[in-house]
């Protein structure tokens, strides 16, 4: 029982610590603040809608579910899975505690601290739940019905990433994912669709997603198989604690990687360093030679053509390339039996845009910014907007061929629109270069953020003014122009937009140019 | 105080420690020397119990030293300490008195803040500090515990010149008391005047041991030539 009281102190000790480190740096408030007005705004427009359908929470329920189980094997698999830190390490794994109270006093803590994440969550929807007649009693079982789901996952996650280390950790993930997700497909195939099978109460019966599912759907209506599902959910958490107890005496070893990995990618995240990158590793062990020349800044285009050798089929084309063909042969074959009304440029119009809200939404961890934290980006002597032409280069002459191979194939079949595809094509490149260099303007203004994940949705909402704005200038030029002569209107926005883009890249380069020279590394 | 035996410790198909076999006697500096890839750092931490022995074993004081009452008496100083971002130096000083069941260490606690400079960072979070300040509170963290044996893995990285004269003052008071230390480190000078013995490893094996007066012999070497000389670099 001591044992315990010292471990909760500490934690206690650090909550503390960390709101009280608010008063000290106010500037770290500037992000909860915003969190705290975006919730407030999101429980004021989720009051004013009306009710939602039961289907509706049942798909919900389900993609959260399985979301939370996906990044959890996806945590083993990269073995990340672990309740500890270094410090934890360094600590209590020399100290005279029991190795099973901290398991189980961290595997709670973990667990528990999802569970804050859950309830939040329930929290941000009880508006539309209230809305949809449920009482806040009810929500309650829906709360449960999430907790056990969570208190079921972490033991499950360190049970399989501690057998990942003594047998083949890829026969462990094909376990996990055959014991888990597989049989989600059977009420689909039963059902023959992919919505029906997930709307229907078979797979209420499917383990820990399906029980989960069935306890948090009781909220709506009270499900005759409530108490068995509760029974089998609570039975499982037993059996594996059970089981973690009589099996783990000594699991620091195993930990210790995973612990490293974890904090690697936790400090990674907290300086938004995680890559976001499609590689493959063709050419790990292959010695690789570059013919040019490339001197000062064009050492990075050098550096950068290296690492695509190494990672892909070649340095311009890769598996991102392979993914705009599928969409640009997909679009076109779902179009010929008729899935969707739209005409085919409108289609390839909104295809643009989701790619383009993609790359901004996940841009901002890409390669490239990294460079700013090097020392030799500063001391090489060049120029530095030539400097960051040279870091971005190999990707956006990627880009500009992943691009191209996604609206030829379309401009071919639908010929008489063309000029429209090229102008397309145009106006998404040149947004995606203002894409990369507001990555890295903003990344200098942002360089000292302790903690860049908190900071990610208010740096997102800069990114987005930076590139929705000039877009929205090019637009109203592009209507306004239109009026004057006379041309077809997605043409003179398109052009617009790509006008007024380059404009702004310009006034981008100038000013990363100005804060880069300032910057005190 | 430390008795290890046939220690093997093997990751997959790697042999990183290999069948050694030694003894630390109370009151005894022993230096663990060698190139990196030496296997230093992976027999430390076997013994410490975070890594777990392929075969033999591992005495502290007669105790199994991945079993509790083993833990209560050594300490280990970690390569790269990392502390609690949200915890102050005191804060982790508390916590390790209260995780060892400590009760008098606020005097010691402070000399030792005191002897490293580190007074005035007293109230200050871990994640303000940096890395070297990180090691000295590690370091201070496991002299208030004052076990009977201390693991030091590369204790002076990091540390400003005035820790460095410091940590070997304390090695010296630590010995003085009777407690054993045992050092793994790759810069030599730094050992060469305190160790009671030296044990060099080279491909997970000791391949010399003994007194660094009894290993030079009469030869007028230091303890650098030694180290190449075993180690085939010289």
């Amino acid at each position: 029982m001591d044992e315990l009281k010292i471990l909760i102190n500490k934690d206690i000790n650090q909550v503390k610590n960390y709101f009280r480190e608010f008063k000290e740096n106010k500037k770290k408030m500037l992000p909860i603040l915003f969190y705290i007005l975006w919730f407030i705004f999101m429980l004021n427009s989720q009051s004013e809608t009306n009710s939602y359908s039961i289907n509706y929470f049942k798909n919900l329920s389900f993609a959260i579910l399985s979301f939370l189980l996906i990044i959890s094997i996806t945590n083993v698999y990269f073995e990340r899975t672990s309740y500890f830190n270094m410090a934890d390490v360094n600590f209590l794994f020399t100290a005279p505690i029991s190795p099973k109270t901290i398991l189980l006093y961290s595997i709670f803590k973990t667990s528990w601290k999802q569970l804050l994440a859950a309830l939040f969550m329930f929290i941000f929807l009880s508006p539309s739940l209230i809305s949809s007649g449920i009482l806040f009693p009810e929500i309650l079982l829906g709360v449960v019905g999430y907790a056990l789901f969570i208190f079921s996952l972490e033991p499950i996650c360190f049970i399989a990433s501690k057998l990942g280390k003594k047998y083949n950790l890829k026969t462990i993930i094909i376990i996990l994912l055959l014991l888990f997700i597989l049989p989600i497909t059977i009420p689909m195939i039963i059902k023959k669709s992919i919505i029906k099978g997930i709307e229907s109460n078979l797979m209420n019966f499917i383990p820990l997603i399906g029980w989960s599912r069935g306890i948090f759907m009781s909220m709506f209506k009270i499900n005759s198989n409530l108490f068995i599902f509760i029974f089998l959910q609570l039975s499982f958490i037993l059996i594996i604690n059970l089981y973690i107890l009589k099996t783990t005496s000594n699991y620091f070893e195993d930990m210790l990687s995973s612990t490293e990995n974890k904090s690697k990618y936790i400090e990674n995240k907290k300086r938004g360093k995680n890559k976001f990158q499609l590689k493959m590793n063709f050419n790990k062990n292959k010695s690789i030679s570059i013919k040019h020349n490339y001197y000062g800044s064009k050492a990075f285009h050098f550096k950068n053509k290296l690492i695509s050798y190494r990672n892909d089929f070649h340095y311009l084309f890769g598996i991102e390339t392979l993914i705009f063909l599928i969409l640009s042969i997909g679009a076109i074959i779902i179009k010929n039996i008729k899935f969707y009304d739209y005409s085919l440029i409108t289609f390839f119009t909104y295809l643009t845009i989701i790619i383009l809200y993609i790359y901004t939404l996940f841009s901002i961890n890409t390669n490239g910014q990294e460079e700013l934290d090097m020392p030799f980006f500063y001391l090489i002597p060049d120029n530095n907007i030539k400097k960051i032409i040279a870091v971005n280069q190999l990707s956006i002459e990627r880009m500009i061929l992943n691009s191209l191979v996604l609206f030829i194939i379309p401009s071919i079949v639908d010929i008489r629109n063309i000029l429209a595809y090229f102008l397309m094509f145009i106006m998404f490149n040149s947004i995606y270069i203002v894409i990369k260099f507001s990555n890295i303007l903003i990344r200098s203004i942002f360089r000292k953020e302790t903690d860049f994940t908190l900071m990610l949705p208010l740096i997102k909402i800069f990114q987005l003014f930076l590139i929705a704005i000039p877009s929205l200038v090019g637009a109203i030029i592009g209507s306004l122009l239109n009026n004057i002569i006379n041309f077809d209107l997605q043409i003179v926005i398109f052009i617009s937009i790509f006008l007024t883009n380059i404009s702004i890249l310009l006034i981008q380069l100038v000013l990363t140019d100005l804060i880069i020279s300032r910057i005190e590394i | 105080m430390l008795k290890v035996t046939n220690l093997t410790k093997k990751y997959k198909d790697i042999t990183a420690v290999d069948n050694i076999s030694f003894q630390v006697n109370k009151g005894e500096i022993i230096g663990l020397l060698g190139p990196n890839g030496a296997g230093k750092s992976t027999t430390i931490k076997s013994i410490v119990g975070l890594l777990k022995v392929t075969s033999g074993t591992i005495l502290i004081n007669g105790k199994i030293n991945d079993s509790i009452e083993a833990k209560k008496d050594f300490a280990y100083i970690p390569e790269f300490p990392k502390l609690y971002d949200n915890l102050s130096v005191w804060e982790h000083i508390e916590f390790i008195a209260k995780a060892y069941k400590i009760e008098n260490y606020k005097d010691q606690a402070l000399k030792y803040l005191e002897k490293y400079d580190m007074l005035n960072k007293k109230n200050k979070l871990a994640s303000e500090l940096s890395k070297g300040m990180q090691q000295k509170v590690s370091i201070i963290c496991n002299l208030i515990i004052d076990p009977e044996i201390y693991f030091f893995d590369e204790p002076m990285i990091g540390l400003d010149p005035k820790a460095i004269k410091e940590t070997k003052n304390i090695f010296i008071e630590l010995k003085n008391k009777g407690k054993s230390v045992f050092i793994s480190t790759h810069l030599l000078d730094s050992i060469e005047k305190i160790c009671d013995k030296i044990l060099i490893m080279k491909d997970g094996k000791i391949i010399t041991k003994g007194s660094i007066e009894e290993l030079k012999g009469s030869k007028e070497i230091t303890l650098e030539d030694l180290f190449l000389e075993a180690t085939d670099n010289g």
